[in-house]
């Protein structure tokens, strides 16, 4: 045989990168990569496996290289004969998709949205990257730097470090969600006294502690595990006194006070006085979760006054003003929580089922004051100047008050809910018994004249109050001098360090949109008995300032809408899908859409179609085109 | 010898005689609402004993009879024995049990028992803080809560709560209640009129007296369905219910498809086989058509399904082709992978549960969901069907080397499964796509599922490729057929019950790991053994060959 001709180095290079031999070493590594992908993902997480495999450039060119081998094997057969149609239909296809994976990757955009019921429109959607911005005085615009935390997560030992403009700034650590640490240090003149109590107890593996500080209307007051514990000024005349029935009535005075009321604990009910007198009003609130008429009225709340008994299902008296008959009281149920727990200061249901039920009310009314108790209370209130109730005693609660003499000295009263109270002395460093089981109470540290704020810690390192959000430990350094701190997502700090102000910001990257978006209606439907979520649907209103247009549009499960929206734009995929992604079960004036839009998506579709009609083509429409099966093509 | 089977009738004649059985047929029909839906109390009944104890039925501490899902049921509503203290609770977890400080040889125990636990307690205290910090539960929490709720469920039982009877009266979606909740529900007239049957289905309970029994619950079903007519589901929908219960459909599918496998192995005449094999699937096919009216939707959303749906491919598939190339062959190496899919999902009701719930809501109200997952588990069944035909030809291989060559048909016959397989995965994989685009947000994401999916065909595909550079050839395509259905097994199963990470979570389960990882490993030693025996009977007829002999000998000098 002779060749008619020596092969170019162009075919060379066709017959190279189209040869079958390579598409099986390229499909192996593909394979193998693959795997060790998903095992990854399943030890690690999901965006361990993108960062090291799927999202690499080491596979992204393995991806491109493939394409390229689909490109020539089916160049290298050119012209191509009738059997080979199915053939090239497949691979064309598949080369389609990835193109299209290619443009979605660079022109495309994804995010989310979380709307308000109510707010104004938002014209920008969050994505998922962290970003740290850094900007010093000198610096007209910020740095923004990527924060690759769920990947590698920073540690002190392993931080994340950029240097901008002459300053250090190292990420150490990050945490899933922040927390409120109360910090107290010795300061200036005019700072109020505090002092730093323990408590101790076999029961609880470590102890508690609590900075309380006098006068202060947040912070002289703790409602910790085991009791409500509280400092005060010690004057002469202001001891409180037991309220004695039958003392002589005084003028009428207006009371009111917002109550908490859990079923799972009804020790740990709260009451805090808005105004006037504590009631006195016992209250019990019960929640048999198995009784389905409990499950129904949101279970029961009894009340008791002045020997009178009350007993209301709470859904129908929700939100409604009740005057509780022969008393001069009125109940009002302001809020039932399915699921109670605290986000930072605000009381939330984390969920709809009812794990730990609690009920806030109102109990308010004008009643004759005793004129005792009105004393001791008034002067009470004098020192704190904050109308909050002297004795934070609440029924079935333990309660300890520590009070404190302008010389400094320390004395406490306690109450137990199944002893007799207890008083004393207290002696500094010294441990005391409140009565409470095996408790033991110290005041380990004291401040004359404190000087009070706040920091953020990860919420997992100690019993702060929840933030609720993520956060970033930071050191910022300049010239020898570094500050560390923990720094919350979106709540910009300024830190100061070598006689710079430095920015520190941390944050999600944002992704402008031309047009704003609104949640006019949120809805949730439910399983038929159950308080599981059957599906969820946002109504949205899309306004956009250059055509002046406004529209509104339902977007549900697997059903998207499109923005700017015309016939096709789906199969096109140019404009930004909205899909509902998530939901708050706390908050259902609020929803979580997905967004995308992503260019590509006509061709992986249009390539999709190609690769099942080229397979079909191959092996069902092929015998038809080809005289044998086996001819090698 | 017959004088002692005579002796045993008589005794077992006395111990039926005094009690004259409770006839729950009418029982059955009352209907409850639970788990998101509305049911005949017998699906209740069996799906709870199934879920607190494991079992479909509970024993009886005294006589140490086995007591049925509705006999047991009634007994704990009526509280006519002292269930509390009786061990129905199923921990089966030995790891949970050691951290309990309970009997690791016993499977069952006693509501009071754990709820005694102090152990329990303090688990449940954490598994709460973590649900309430949205973490992952470790795997022994993930045992724990499980004990918790069939405890729940035993409780809700035993206090009547969770036995919701009582129809809403003001809308067919609202929720039921439980008896005790009847006259605040219906005020006192017509509770009282219902209550007064009620207590007369509970003394001829308690008195078994089976006459009054079966009168009084048909009265308490009507009295039941006269409170709200218009919340009361329909007659045929409960009695279609019922029918799917006690007809087994999948149960006597597999005893039709045994019978097929033999009636083709031994008998000459396949027309037997296929005719039985025929009937099997029809019956298959009807219970699927039941389940979907009974449930509302296509029965490929969980384990359960999925098997069921599978075993109904390859069943579907193995017909077809049977009947387009005229091979029983087909028939043959599909009944028994019918069979072990039917029989699993017959026998494992606590790893691959068969009660029909609601689905969650991204898996609702979607065309491209229907579409998508049944062309990707037909896929899976054209694989499944060309693993089975793969071991038939490997076998003949091993056993019968002279019936078999590179030639033969039956290499044709495989090849045509595999195509089928290669156009529904890839189609159902892209399908899959579109549908995550619509209801996810985007085309492709590289979640384990769509990955193993992917890594599936890919492996097909590399096979058939590898023919075509002549790596290998129609043997190499059979072991091929059976060595790439692993990673079908690992998209459909392995992912859920191994992996147990990504989106597709509603799917999750756990269980029969160390089974399917053990028959995995039999399956690939056989397939390595038939590779190598074939490699070592190559040899030896190359060295046979005189002609090719000299040629090597050539070659060497």
């Amino acid at each position: 045989m002779t060749e008619p001709e020596p092969p170019s180095v162009a075919q060379h290079f066709l017959e190279f990168f189209g040869s079958l031999k390579l598409a099986m070493l390229l499909l192996a590594i593909l394979i193998g990569a693959s795997i060790v992908g998903t095992i990854v993902e399943s030890r690690f997480d999901a965006a361990v496996a993108q960062a090291y495999i799927y999202d690499s450039s080491w596979f992204i060119a393995w991806l491109v290289l493939l394409c390229m081998n689909l490109i020539c094997s089916a160049l290298v057969r050119y012209p191509w004969k009738p059997h080979l149609t199915g053939f090239v239909i497949t691979h064309a296809g598949i080369v389609t998709v990835l193109i299209g994976a290619i443009i979605g990757r660079i022109w495309g955009v994804e995010g989310n949205v979380t709307l308000f019921k109510g707010e104004e429109p938002l014209n920008y959607i969050v994505t998922r990257q962290k970003l740290l911005e850094i900007r010093t005085s000198e610096m007209k615009e910020s740095s923004f730097q990527a924060l690759p935390i769920e990947v590698h997560a920073p540690s002190p030992e392993k931080p994340l470090s950029f240097d901008v403009n002459g300053v250090k700034v190292s990420v150490l650590g990050s945490a899933e969600e922040l927390g409120t640490k109360t910090v107290v240090e010795e300061g200036g003149e005019d700072g109020s006294p505090a002092l730093h109590v323990v408590m101790q107890s076999a029961m609880v593996p470590k102890p508690i502690e609590q900075w309380l500080v006098l006068g202060d209307a947040e912070r002289n007051r703790a409602d910790l595990g085991p009791a409500v514990i509280q400092l005060a000024a010690d004057t002469p005349t202001a001891s409180p006194k037991p309220e004695r029935p039958g003392s002589l009535p005084g003028p009428l005075q207006t009371a009111r006070e917002l109550r908490f009321a859990f079923a799972k604990m009804p020790e740990m009910g709260i009451t805090r006085s808005v105004e006037g007198q504590p009631t006195g009003i016992e209250a019990v609130y019960r929640f048999d979760r198995s009784a389905q008429t409990h499950q129904k009225s949101h279970g029961m709340l009894e009340l008791e006054v002045d020997g009178k008994r009350f007993e209301f299902p709470v859904a129908p008296i929700l939100g409604k003003s009740t005057p509780l008959k022969g008393t001069p009281w009125t109940l009002k149920v302001l809020k039932y929580f399915a699921d109670f727990r605290m986000s930072g200061k605000e009381p939330m249901s984390v969920s709809e089922e009812p794990n730990n039920p609690a009920l806030m009310f109102e109990i308010a009314g004008k009643t004759a004051g005793r004129l005792s108790a009105s004393l001791g209370g008034n002067a009470g209130m004098l020192i704190h100047g904050h109308g909050q109730q002297q004795q934070p005693s609440v029924p079935g609660k333990n309660s300890l008050m520590i009070f404190r003499n302008p010389a400094g000295r320390l004395r406490f009263e306690a109450t137990s809910q199944r002893h007799e109270p207890r008083s004393g002395n207290i002696e500094p460093g010294q441990e005391f018994l409140p009565g409470w089981a095996d408790w033991k109470v110290k005041i380990d540290k004291q401040v004359a004249a404190a000087v009070v704020h706040e920091e953020l810690a990860p919420l997992s390192e100690g019993i702060f109050r929840p933030a609720g959000m993520a956060g970033i430990q930071v050191r910022v350094e300049k010239g020898g001098e570094s500050v560390t701190q923990w720094i919350g997502m979106a709540s910009p700090v300024h830190l100061r360090v070598g006689g710079e102000s430095v920015h520190v910001s941390f944050g999600q990257r944002s992704h402008p949109l031309s047009f704003g978006v609104a949640l006019e209606d949120f809805e949730v439907e439910r399983d038929e008995g159950t308080q599981s979520p059957a599906g969820f649907k946002s109504r949205v209103r899309f306004v956009d300032p250059g055509s002046k247009t406004v529209v509104e549009r339902e977007i549900w499960m697997n059903h998207p809408a499109n923005f700017p929206d015309f016939p096709g734009a789906g199969l096109l995929g140019t404009s930004y899908k909205f899909s509902q992604a998530s939901w708050n079960p706390n908050d259902l004036n609020q929803t979580t859409l997905q967004v995308l839009r992503d260019p590509g998506w006509s061709l992986k579709w249009i390539g999709s179609l190609m690769v099942c009609g080229g397979i079909f083509t191959m092996f069902y429409i092929k015998p038809y085109m080809a005289p044998r099966e086996g001819e090698k093509s | 010898m017959s004088r002692w089977i005579v002796i045993f009738f008589l005794v077992a004649g006395a111990a039926l005689l005094p009690a004259e059985e409770l006839n729950f047929e009418q029982a059955s029909r009352i209907v409850i609402q639970s788990g998101g839906r509305k049911k005949p109390l017998e699906t209740f009944a069996a799906e709870s004993i199934q879920l607190v104890a494991g079992k479909r039925t509970v024993k009886d501490p005294q006589t140490g009879d086995s007591i049925d899902p509705m006999d047991a049921l009634f007994s704990m509503w009526l509280g006519t024995r002292d269930w509390k203290n009786i061990p129905v609770v199923l921990v089966s977890e030995a790891p949970l049990k050691q951290k309990l400080g309970l009997k690791t040889a016993e499977r069952l125990f006693s509501f009071a028992a754990l709820m005694d636990n102090s152990e329990l307690a303090a688990m449940y205290k954490a598994i709460r803080a973590k649900h309430a910090r949205n973490e992952e539960l470790a795997p022994m929490e993930k045992s724990a809560e499980n004990v918790l709720t069939r405890m729940e469920l035993l409780s809700g039982i035993l206090a009547g709560d969770a036995i919701a009877v009582i129809p809403n009266p003001e809308s067919a979606k609202g929720s039921w209640y439980p008896v005790a909740s009847a006259t605040e529900v219906y005020g006192s007239g017509k509770a009282e009129s219902l209550l007064g049957v009620f207590k007369k289905v509970a003394d001829a309970y308690v008195a078994r007296n089976a006459q009054a029994f079966s009168a009084g619950t048909a009265e308490l079903r009507s009295s039941l369905e006269q409170l709200a007519p218009a919340s009361y589901p329909e007659t045929g929908r409960i009695e279609r219910e019922i029918r799917y219960n006690h007809l087994h459909p999948f149960r006597w599918a597999w005893v039709l498809y045994v019978a097929s496998f033999f009636a083709l192995l031994l008998g000459r005449r396949s027309r037997l086989g296929a005719g039985f094999f025929a009937a099997g699937l029809a019956l298959h096919a009807y219970g699927i058509a039941l389940r979907c009216l009974i449930a509302g939707r296509p029965p490929v959303t969980n384990m359960y399904e999925s098997v069921i749906w599978v075993a109904f491919g390859v069943g579907a598939f193995a017909l077809v082709f049977s009947a387009i190339y005229r091979a029983k062959v087909y028939l043959l190496a599909a009944a028994p992978i019918a069979v072990l899919c039917l029989v699993l999902a017959d026998s494992l009701p606590s790893v691959l549960n068969p009660n029909i719930g609601p689905l969650p809501p991204v898996l609702r109200d979607n065309f491209w969901l229907v579409i998508h997952v049944m062309t990707i588990t037909l896929g899976y069944a054209a694989f499944f069907m060309s693993w089975g035909l793969a071991h038939y030809v490997l076998g003949r291989y091993l056993f019968k080397p002279a019936s078999i060559d590179e030639n033969s048909h039956i290499h044709y016959l495989l090849n045509r499964v595999l195509q089928v397989g290669i156009l529904l995965l890839g189609a159902g994989t892209i399908l899959g796509g579109v549908w995550a685009y619509y209801s996810w947000g985007r085309f492709w994401g590289w979640d384990p599922k769509e990955t193993w999916a992917l890594i599936a065909l890919l492996l097909y595909i590399f096979a058939m490729h590898g023919r075509l550079v002549n790596w290998w050839g129609n043997f190499g395509m059979s072991v091929a057929a059976a060595v790439c259905f692993n990673g079908v097994l690992m998209a459909w199963y392995g992912v859920n019950f191994v992996l147990g990470k990504g989106l597709h979570s509603y799917g999750f389960g756990g269980g029969g790991v160390q089974w399917v990882g053990a028959l995995v490993a039999l399956d690939l030693i056989f397939v390595g053994f038939c590779g190598a025996s074939r490699l070592r009977q190559l040899r030896h007829n190359l060295a046979n060959t005189p002609a090719k002999a000299t040629v090597l000998g050539e070659a060497k000098s």
